[in-house]
Formats: structure tokens, C-alpha cells, sequence
């Protein structure tokens, strides 16, 4: 069983073939690469259909949905067309409003922190070779294999009134704080734990980027005595600017889609708080409190997806043209 | 000469910017910890310690009990093996299904020229941007109308659409890194055309497919918000939906749910602990690739 090694002695001593050999060679040639085009789309076939029934219908669905009023009960074809009612609806919809600039912080500020401490770990492992590298990279990792849900479930307890947070505050004399139940800071848990559950992915990403950098370079860097601080900013940053475009986006639509953490650990509250574009559809749509109103949680839906298409577009242009 | 003159003072030099990064990697490893003990501690808790636990975690008595009992507790809502049962076939069906999709659809792009091969790569890669919980609402009903809701494809033939992308984008790379020499070989062996995947190229591709599997598993035994919405029939509930459930049940034993939490978490836990090399070095071989 050895395909890779017999023809190539076969091939190489038998340079001058008549012409007849080489024409039928090349009409054989064609033929396979027709036959094979034809076989392309038969190999295509199974993710076209998975992909048109399970996200192209879906999205035409809710395309269509957005423009219609349906509670989810009568029929799908008896929902009065209803115009752009649900897209008017949105722009003066106060929650609607909250919960877009819930999202957009929660995106920013989570993937800037998740970069950063993502970054400053993956260097400190890779350049100062660590006696417990290996253990420490494992641990950083860990809570990405954690469920949301899992995590939620923690944070939740330990931030709860007389938690373990709230008595090490006391014995630090700091009046503990409703962490979950404030207005102003509930936002800011969240993203704190989304970033505690995923740095260590992100790390992941530099990680394999500072492993790849060529070492003659960081080797004499070192030598002209840079030092550590100015190796990281000057040196290493810069070249791994194309992981840091990929961080950038993969964090984004990961932010975008926050849900489960906020499921888990306030649904939402208190009063709209926490909601983001994520959990407030799913409040519009579902659940037992919320309107009912499916139209209106498309038309949501709708306008996520064009803003993470209009973001990954313009991501993925400027990073091609670094 | 220069530099020979300047490289003692610099080493000798204390490294203050590398201490702070040193005791920041150490800080973070005590926060990431932190969590993860407090989970252990609340299930060997009593109920009564379990809402006061102190700041440094140890319980006054230590109850292991409570594992024997959230058994029992979980079994009014859902039974934990049942949890683990639904998780494990919804994930490897799915797992098996992306797979077989992604590899065929990848070594069609990398290995053959078809008119329209750009238009159907791009599409596919769309869907790296449309996750899971954005989509949700149209997905729900879109499983509604096809008639699926009450069955496990109502999660394994989402979850294998919203898979797709990366492995397709890994295995493509992988597929079109191979020689070509590979192909032509196979060719002149007399290899069918058809067998040249599976006998040849399939068996080279393994570590590509070792870190799909990885990633895919993560993403689908950890996925909560399409159960939430079209799981209806509790013997189906997988076991993010579970936790969930079990916690938003009002006054919840919590000594009881975190020794569920532990329960469920631990078979995805012992394959990290086992694998974890494998874990972190096949998604940095991913990401590279990617």
C-alpha cells in the first residue's frame, strides 16, 4: 500500500512519449476533470441542502416574518402583512434601544478585556517559559469547556447576598454591593463573566501565533536588550497583527450573540438591565411575561444579522488590506 | 562590541514588567480557580451552610450525600442519566453528521473545479457569522414547520447546519495543503475516483478531524439556547437545558443543584483533564489554519 511512491519512478524515466499517447493522455485528462466536475456538485450537495433548510430558509423566513404580525398561534399564512410596523416598532421601542446598547457594550468592553488579558497571558507562558507552562495553559483554558449555563449557575451563587464575595468583602469592612440586582452594574458582571469563562480561549488564538513567530528575530531582539515590556508591544504585537484580527472578529460575533450567561444569572433583569438583542427577542417572543409578539422578535433578529454582516464585511476588508 | 558591553546590565537588570506579568498569571490561575471550588464546596454542603459559605470556602461539615440525593432531586424534573444520555447521542449524531457533510463538501472544494465553487464556498463560510442564538427565533419556527419539534433532529440537523463552516474551512486548508502528487499517483494506480477520499486521503487527514471533533463537541454538548426553545418534551432535555431548569425552580436546594452541576460536568471535564494536550494543541493547529 504505498500510492505515492511507485509512480513517480514510472513517470520520470519515460520523458519522450509519441505524440497519439500524449493526445489521448490529455483527452482523458478532460474527460476526468468534466466527469469530476460533475461528481463536485453531487460532494456539494449534502451541506447545500443542511444549509438551505437550516440557515437560508430560516433567515428568508424571518425576513419575511419582520414585515408580518404573528403571535405564533394562528397559522403562519393567516399573519397580517403588517408593513415595516415591527422595524418602526423597534426604533421607538425604549427597551429595544437599551438592549442595543447593552449589546454594543457588552461586545466592545468584553472583547477588549478577553484580548488583552488573552495577549498578556499567551506571552507571559510562551516568553518567560514558565516551570508550570503547561499546567497554567490547561488552566486558562478550562472554563471554555464549562457551559454557560455552568458558569452562570457559579458566578450567580457566589455574587449572591451573603455569598462567599459578600463575606470577603465584609471581612475586608467593604459594605457589599446587590450585584445582580443593581441597574448600573449588572452589565458590567455579565461582561466580567464572560470574560472569566473565555480569555483562555482567545489565548488559545495567540498562543498558536507566538508558538509560529520566527525565533531568530525574538532571539536577537533579546540579545539588543529590549526588554520584556517593550518585546511584547514592539515586537510581538505587531507581528501577530493578523491574529489579532481574527481574535477581534471571532469575539465580536461571539459577543453579539450573548445569551445563555444572561438566561442563567438575571433572565434579563432587573427591569431590562441586562438585556441584550439575544435575550430580549427571546423575551418578545417567548417568554411567559413578554408580548408574544414572534413578528416583532424576527424583526430583532433581522437587524443583528444585518449588523453582524455589515461588521464582519467592513472586519474582514480592513484586515485584508493590512 | 556594543551590544556585548550593554547585555550584562540589561540581564542583571530586574525584569519589574515580567514580575507584574508573572503575578498576574498567577492571580488569574487563583480567579479561574476560585469559582471552580466553590461549586466543589456547595455540593458537599448542608443546606443550611450552603447560602453563608465563607470567603474561603470550606464548609463546617462536609455532607457527600447530597450526590446520592440530586440523583433523586433531578429525577423529578429529569433523571441525570438521562440528561447525560440525550447530551451524548444529540452531540454524536451531530458530530457524525457535520463530519460527513464538511469532509465531502471540503475535499470537493480543495481537490475539484466546478462552476459556481467560490459562490457555494463563501455561502457556507456565512454561516461563521450567523451564530446559534442570533438565528434563534426563525430557527424555531423553521424546526416548527418541518415538523420536527418533539424529536432529537429538532437540535442534531440545526446543530449540524450551524456546525458546518469551521470544519469546511479547516479541512479545505488541510485538503488543499496534500501534494497533488498524492492525487495523480492514486490516479495512475488505478484508484477510483470515488475511493480516492476515503481510502487515501481520509486516513492523512486525521489530526484535521481530531480538532473538528474537538471543537464540534464543545459547541454542541455545551448548547443551551436552541434546547431551551424547541426541547418541549422533557425526556429529550439535554443537560445545559437540565441545569437550567433545575435552578429556576424557586427556592432551589443548591447543595443539591451544584452536585448536579458537578455530576454533569464531569464527563466532558475527565476528556479535557485526559486529552487536554490534544484539546489546546489541535484548536492552536485550527487557528493557525484558520
Amino acid at each position: 500500500m504505498n500510492p505515492a511512491g511507485d509512480p513517480v519512478i514510472v513517470a520520470d524515466p519515460q520523458p519522450a512519449e509519441s505524440a497519439t499517447v500524449t493526445q489521448r493522455a490529455a483527452r482523458r485528462t478532460f474527460a476526468r476533470r468534466v466527469n469530476a466536475g460533475k461528481a463536485g456538485y453531487l460532494y456539494v450537495l449534502p451541506a447545500l441542502v443542511v444549509f438551505g433548510m437550516f440557515i437560508a430558509f430560516p433567515f428568508g423566513f424571518a425576513v419575511w416574518l419582520s414585515f408580518h404580525s404573528w403571535d405564533g398561534f394562528l397559522p403562519v399564512s393567516a399573519a397580517p402583512f403588517t408593513g415595516v410596523a415591527n422595524y418602526r416598532q423597534a426604533f421607538s421601542d425604549p427597551v429595544f434601544h437599551r438592549a442595543l446598547l447593552d449589546t454594543v457594550l457588552f461586545t466592545v468592553v468584553s472583547t477588549v478585556a478577553q484580548m488583552v488579558i488573552a495577549f498578556v497571558l499567551a506571552f507571559t507562558l510562551w516568553y518567560f517559559k514558565l516551570r508550570f507552562a503547561r499546567a497554567l495553559r490547561a488552566l486558562y483554558f478550562f472554563p471554555a469547556v464549562l457551559s454557560m449555563i455552568v458558569v452562570g449557575i457559579a458566578w450567580r451563587q457566589l455574587l449572591s447576598a451573603g455569598g462567599p464575595v459578600d463575606a470577603g468583602l465584609a471581612a475586608a469592612h467593604i459594605t457589599a454591593v446587590p450585584w445582580l440586582g443593581s441597574t448600573s452594574l449588572v452589565m458590567w458582571v455579565i461582561i466580567w463573566v464572560s470574560t472569566w469563562q473565555w480569555s483562555g480561549w482567545t489565548m488559545i488564538l495567540y498562543l498558536a501565533g507566538m508558538v509560529g513567530l520566527p525565533s531568530d528575530v525574538i532571539e536577537a531582539a533579546h540579545l539588543d536588550g529590549t526588554s520584556s515590556f517593550a518585546m511584547m508591544k514592539s515586537v510581538v504585537a505587531p507581528m501577530l497583527r493578523h491574529v489579532t484580527a481574527l481574535a477581534l472578529l471571532l469575539n465580536v460575533v461571539g459577543g453579539f450573540q450573548v445569551f445563555d450567561t444572561i438566561y442563567v444569572m438575571t433572565g434579563g433583569g432587573p427591569d431590562h438591565a441586562s438585556e441584550t438583542l439575544g435575550t430580549y427577542s427571546w423575551w418578545v417572543a417567548f417568554s411567559s411575561y413578554g408580548p408574544g409578539q414572534l413578528g416583532y422578535a424576527a424583526t430583532i433578529a433581522v437587524i443583528m444579522i444585518c449588523v453582524l454582516f455589515v461588521f464582519s464585511y467592513f472586519r474582514i476588508r480592513v484586515s485584508r488590506l493590512v | 562590541m556594543f551590544r556585548s558591553q550593554r547585555l550584562p546590565r540589561q540581564i542583571g537588570h530586574r525584569d519589574r514588567f515580567g514580575s507584574l506579568c508573572k503575578v498576574f498569571a498567577v492571580v488569574w490561575a487563583i480567579i479561574l480557580l476560585y469559582p471552580v471550588l466553590f461549586i466543589l464546596s456547595m455540593s458537599v454542603s448542608t443546606g443550611n451552610e450552603v447560602n453563608n459559605l465563607p470567603a474561603w470556602l470550606l464548609p463546617a461539615h462536609l455532607v457527600f450525600g447530597n450526590y446520592a440525593q440530586a440523583f433523586k432531586f433531578f429525577a423529578g424534573v429529569v433523571s441525570i442519566p438521562t440528561l447525560l444520555a440525550n447530551s451524548g447521542i444529540v452531540t454524536g449524531i451531530a458530530i457524525v453528521g457535520t463530519m460527513v457533510i464538511a469532509v465531502l463538501v471540503s475535499y470537493a472544494f480543495a481537490t475539484m473545479s466546478f462552476p459556481g465553487k467560490r459562490i457555494v464556498f463563501y455561502t457556507i463560510l456565512l454561516g461563521l457569522i450567523v451564530p446559534i442564538p442570533v438565528m434563534l427565533i426563525p430557527e424555531f419556527i423553521t424546526v416548527k414547520t418541518y415538523g420536527l419539534i418533539g424529536t432529537r433532529f429538532s437540535l442534531i440537523l440545526p446543530y449540524i447546519a450551524f456546525g458546518l463552516p469551521l470544519p469546511t474551512l479547516i479541512l479545505t486548508a488541510f485538503f488543499k495543503e496534500l501534494p497533488k502528487e498524492l492525487y495523480e499517483a492514486a490516479a495512475i494506480d488505478g484508484v477510483p475516483q470515488w475511493k480516492v477520499l476515503p481510502r487515501i486521503v481520509l486516513p492523512l487527514a486525521r489530526p484535521a478531524i481530531a480538532t473538528c471533533v474537538i471543537y464540534l463537541g464543545l459547541q454542541f454538548w455545551n448548547e443551551f439556547s436552541l434546547a431551551l426553545v424547541v426541547i418541549q418534551n422533557p425526556a429529550l432535555t439535554t443537560v445545559p437545558l437540565g441545569l437550567a431548569s433545575v435552578q429556576g425552580h424557586g427556592i432551589s436546594p443548591w447543595q443539591l443543584v451544584a452536585a448536579g452541576v458537578v455530576v454533569t460536568s464531569l464527563p466532558i471535564v475527565i476528556l479535557f483533564l485526559v486529552f487536554q494536550r490534544q484539546f489546546i494543541e489541535g484548536l492552536m493547529r485550527g487557528s493557525v489554519k484558520g
